[in-house]
């Protein structure tokens, strides 16, 4: 698809805005517990291998962790 | 359907209903679908808004759409089914030909807009996106079968980029 015309820029400030956003999303992350951090691993492989096995074989130990936690 | 296709579909819907005027992938997830997957929080997706007068300063018509559909904002960023998902206006000629040039991949039988792995590599290249992560991340992608040396070199020159 073409670029518009004149697309609108993000305002510096939107910018900052959007980095900071990033940055206390990272901070909340890293103060999640341990088992909701297994989640996100989980959730992180649940939508990564499939795109994974389209590039290559997964090799054994390439697959959803199969946990309940 | 998993978490992360519902969000891909539910940018599909976005273009669709007008919300964006068009985007693509980018950031880590992008990688993954060129390369080996990084850890990552979040989806970066880069944007096109539609053309208002003037720069612009929030991203309130996105977000009220997706309130509206029950995907709330936190922190700039949108919670679409368990993804937390962040737009990003485009903000140079750089990220504009990134848009333009994305390639249209699937996943899990949803189609979607992927920023190619030559304009990830010459973005993490622009000076205010240079880090130590993003450099190693930019030589992953460059030995990837399907990346196209010459047309890094091409943008990079373009945009007078250095590694």
């Amino acid at each position: 698809m073409a670029s518009p015309t004149q697309p609108g820029r993000p305002t510096p400030e939107l910018l900052a805005a959007l980095r900071q956003g990033k940055a206390t999303l990272r901070h909340e992350r890293h103060t999640l517990s341990l088992p909701e951090k297994v989640r996100a691993v989980i959730e992180l492989q649940q939508a990564c291998l499939p795109l994974l096995a389209r590039q290559r074989g997964l090799r054994p130990w390439e697959r959803v962790w199969d946990t309940d936690a | 359907m998993t978490g992360f296709a519902i969000a891909l579909a539910t940018l599909n819907e976005m273009k669709a209903a007008g919300v964006l005027s068009d985007y693509a992938v980018g950031g880590a997830m992008a990688l993954v679908f060129w390369t080996e997957p990084v850890p990552t929080y979040d989806l970066d997706v880069l944007v096109w808004l539609p053309t208002r007068e003037g720069p612009i300063v929030s991203l309130s018509e996105v977000y009220d759409w997706l309130a509206a559909r029950g995907w709330a904002a936190h922190a700039e960023h949108v919670l679409v089914a368990g993804i937390p998902v962040q737009f990003l206006p485009a903000h140079d000629a750089l990220a504009d030909e990134a848009l333009t040039t994305a390639a249209m991949l699937d996943y899990s039988g949803v189609p979607v807009r992927v920023v190619r792995p030559e304009y990830l590599v010459a973005l993490y290249l622009e000076p205010q996106a240079r880090t130590a992560k993003r450099r190693e991340r930019a030589a992953a992608l460059g030995e990837g079968a399907l990346f196209d040396h010459q047309r890094l070199q091409d943008i990079m020159l373009r945009f007078h980029l250095t590694w």
